[in-house]
């Protein structure tokens, strides 16, 4: 199997005032091509930054992140852009959806960025919210739909460009349990077909689901091995 | 860019009110300068057809002013007509001219004009065409005969039903009252920097003079040139011999018809120039206002920004977005305003009672300050969002 993600000694500082906040410092892992992993830790661990390198919103001050394949440090920012509209697909906790567009418009984003003609977008963010259960909500806009509505919706746009990475930032937190479990349910299906799903969270009852777990503390990896 | 005009569009109807007052700056500005500008047109054009239809012969002598009071004005009498005639090279005629308030009435009909008392061939010489009838002739002047040619409006008033001409009408002019016959009714024309034409009546100045104000003194002379090319030279030697027989150069006007009109023109251009800068500066105003309500639409819209950077846009999608939205409200407001300015010029243009020029210069003109307008103020706006940095972008609210 191939890499999705390897981080060698990645690091990321920010320059407080006179103070260097070192949100990472020298986090190393990998992870293969189709893999379930959770990254965990308390707030201020550095888990959020971890999933902006690896979502390849962010470089990393020093040290090397790998999408895959592709070293992050030497793009600019059209090349980071169109890494991360063809590698990976984002899940985030408040869902993210854009108020004044459909559901459908919304799914179709992605595509719209990568150049794909309307009537096929269309299709395709149709087939996306197929797959996530709701074809039959694509003319709603977000306002009208239920949370677990809205993080499916956020799922099919992740998906619809058929990314190979999965990036999912506590995507249960403004779910309640059932909702949340379904949403996780949907992870596994999407997990099962080959993407590789990541996971950010900070809580245990989910990363118990995972079979890897990267845990991290003051941005390190706990205990120092991946 | 299909995409980014349906996403301006959208983002119009989601703000109409804001949409709606932020474009008000640029309808104002762009009416402004397309109304001073198409006035401007249209006056212009107006005049230069006043300068082509006025006779170019013809050079008109006012009475001059003294204001050291050392020497006198010129008394503009027969006399010194024929002084003139005799002694300035290329003059071939010296028309008086003088004007009396008189009340004109016509069976139940009567209307009160000035009436001006003129020379046989003076609108030959002015280079105004009779709709109806005939102009005097060398027989109406020395013969004294009773006959009036009326403006055509004082025509229609005087005489609704029908033709004038040949028919009678009573002139009252101070204690005199005296029967005219209609011989003549001017074409229309428009008056501008000359009287009138249109609420004139005319009647021979030998009438006048002698059968009704004892005494009458021409108020002007209209000096004909022999030749149309000899028109300046004629007006440069009429200044000589009035400095020769005065020895002052205010002891009378001189006054060319191109001239005249030429003045006019320059005074036309300058004062519309002037106003098309206030014009501007509207406009100016008006892009600062897009410039700013672009600047508050990137900052309420950062977590958008950021959505969209994280699904793969890139800062020239983001840029385009922003710069295609504030060109989209600038031409809206282009449109709005060179419909405005349009509507504006042509209701003062009638009140003028000139010719409307709708130039199609102006309204290209209008589409294209306002597009630049869009791009100038809205570049700044859209450049700032373009640079925005997703993970901050994101984390906004």
């Amino acid at each position: 199997m191939s890499e999705a993600i390897r981080l060698e000694e990645a690091r990321r500082h920010y320059a407080m005032g006179d103070t260097v906040v070192r949100a990472l410092d020298g986090l190393s892992f990998s992870v293969e091509a189709g893999e379930r992993i959770a990254i965990m830790g308390p707030s201020g661990s550095g888990k959020t930054t971890c999933m902006h390198l690896i979502g390849c919103l962010d470089r990393p001050s020093s040290g090397r992140v790998l999408v895959g394949g592709q070293d992050t440090a030497g793009l600019d920012e059209y090349g980071l852009a169109e890494l991360r509209n063809r590698q990976v697909g984002f899940v985030f906790q408040q869902f993210h959806l854009l108020p004044r567009l459909t559901i459908a418009q919304n799914v179709e984003l992605p595509l719209l960025y990568a150049g794909v003609r309307p009537r096929e977008r269309r299709r395709r963010a149709l087939e996306a919210l197929e797959r996530v259960g709701l074809a039959d909500r694509s003319a709603h806009r977000p306002g009208e739909l239920s949370g677990g509505q809205r993080q499916r919706a956020a799922i099919a746009r992740a998906l619809v460009n058929s990314p190979a990475i999965l990036l999912a930032d506590e995507p249960t937190g403004a779910l309640d349990s059932a909702t949340g479990r379904s949403i996780l349910e949907l992870f596994g299906e999407i997990n099962a077909r080959g993407t590789t799903l990541v996971v950010v969270t900070h809580d245990p009852a989910i990363g118990e689901g995972f079979p890897r777990v990267i845990r991290l503390r003051d941005g390190r990896l706990e205990g120092g091995a991946a | 860019m299909i995409e980014s005009l349906r996403l301006a569009a959208e983002s119009f109807r989601s703000n109409k009110l804001r949409s709606a007052l932020s474009l008000v700056g640029i309808v104002i500005g762009v009416a402004s300068v397309v109304t001073v500008t198409s006035i401007a047109e249209s006056g212009t054009a107006y005049l230069k057809e006043q300068l082509e239809a006025f006779a170019l012969d013809a050079i008109q002598i006012y009475p001059g002013w003294d204001p050291a009071g050392a020497g006198r004005s010129v008394e503009l009498d027969a006399a010194l007509g024929a002084d003139i005639l005799r002694k300035v090279p290329g003059a071939k005629a010296v028309l008086p001219r003088a004007s009396l308030p008189g009340e004109l009435r016509s069976g139940r009909n009567s209307a009160s004009a000035q009436v001006g008392a003129v020379g046989a061939p003076y609108f030959a010489a002015m280079g105004a065409s009779l709709e109806l009838g005939r102009g005097f002739t060398a027989e109406d002047e020395y013969g004294r005969r009773p006959a009036i040619v009326l403006g055509s409006e004082l025509a229609r008033e005087l005489f609704p039903e029908g033709s004038p001409v040949g028919r009678d009408l009573l002139l009252r002019s101070g204690e005199v009252a005296s029967r005219f016959e209609v011989v003549g009714v001017l074409a229309p024309k428009g008056g501008f920097f000359m009287d009138d034409w249109n609420r004139m009546a005319y009647i021979t100045f030998a009438y006048a003079s002698e059968r009704i104000s004892g005494g009458l003194r021409p108020e002007a002379l209209t000096v004909v040139a022999s030749s149309r090319e000899g028109v300046l030279a004629l007006g440069a030697a009429l200044e000589r011999y009035f400095l020769e027989l005065t020895g002052s150069p205010e002891a009378a006007n001189v006054i060319t018809p191109k001239e005249w009109a030429e003045s006019d023109m320059k005074m036309t251009r300058t004062i519309s120039l002037i106003l098309s800068g206030i014009a501007a500066i509207s406009l100016l105003v008006g892009g600062i206002g897009i410039m700013n309500i672009m600047l508050v639409s990137v900052a309420e819209r950062k977590r958008e920004i950021g959505i969209r950077k994280a699904l793969g846009a890139t800062p020239r999608h983001i840029r385009s977005q922003f710069l295609v939205e504030a060109c989209l409200l600038t031409l809206a407001g282009g449109g709005l305003g060179l419909g405005a300015g349009f509507a504006a010029a042509w209701a003062a243009v009638a009140a003028f009672k000139w010719a409307f020029v709708a130039s199609l210069g102006t309204a290209a003109l209008a589409f294209a300050v306002s597009a630049a307008t869009g791009v100038f103020f809205g570049l700044y706006p859209a450049l700032r969002a373009a640079r925005l940095d997703p993970v901050e972008a994101l984390a906004s609210e």
